[in-house]
């Protein structure tokens, strides 16, 4: 079942601009990394998840963008599972 | 030792559902106990938190994937992280809803006080 998810993930780094990628599990548990992506920051990432949909209950999971000069990064929940992939602008 | 207490009282805010941070020695006697009211006071007491470094610790360090760094119980209401710093041990009590992820995140920030509560322990 790993090998499936890390194959998504390898895929998912070989995209244009995409330096990092971390998936963690519901409790915040990092379940892969690649890149630039900490998997310290699982926990952080998967509360900012849960907090971000909290703001329009029943709304569905949304998809959350931190942006700076050179980077950015998004996150999105879905069924649990939290995704973060870490891109270069340009 | 006051001003180390009130930083684990910090910490204790940090992560929601986070009820109890315990240091404790080999035989689970606190050296230093933060937590809230709605804490399980079974889980804080020395019989239950002595396990971990009596026994647990050392036969999960058996299984051939090396020293065992901590261990994480999940149960039906409250989960309970425990970290090796021998010669303590760091308890983390939490709600079973509390952020895992974060929770095991505090031992970098924990280490601090675990460092300097393992050299007044090593000298006595």
């Amino acid at each position: 079942m790993d090998k499936e998810v890390q194959k998504c993930v390898d895929d998912l780094m070989t995209s244009t601009g995409v330096v990092g990628v971390l998936c963690a599990d519901k409790r915040g548990m990092c379940l892969t990394s690649q890149g630039i992506a900490n998997p310290d920051y699982s926990g952080s990432l998967t509360s900012l998840t849960q907090l971000a949909a909290a703001i329009e209950p029943g709304k569905g999971d949304p998809v959350i963008l931190f942006e700076n000069h050179g980077s950015q990064c998004l996150i999105h929940q879905n069924a649990g599972m939290t995704l973060a992939v870490y891109k270069t602008n340009g | 030792m006051e001003e180390l207490r009130k930083y684990v009282a910090c910490l204790l805010q940090r992560v929601d559902g986070l009820l109890a941070i315990v240091i404790t020695d080999r035989d689970g006697v606190p050296l230093v106990k933060v937590a809230l009211d709605s804490a399980p006071d079974m889980a804080l007491r020395p019989s239950y938190l002595s396990t971990f470094s009596a026994m647990a610790t050392d036969q999960a360090g058996k299984l051939g994937v090396g020293k065992n760094n901590k261990i994480i119980s999940i149960y039906s209401n409250y989960q309970v992280i425990q970290m090796n710093k021998q010669p303590l041990t760091i308890n983390l009590i939490a709600t079973k809803t509390a952020n895992t992820g974060q929770l095991v995140n505090l031992e970098n920030d924990l280490s601090v006080v675990v460092n300097d509560l393992a050299q007044a322990v090593v000298e006595t």
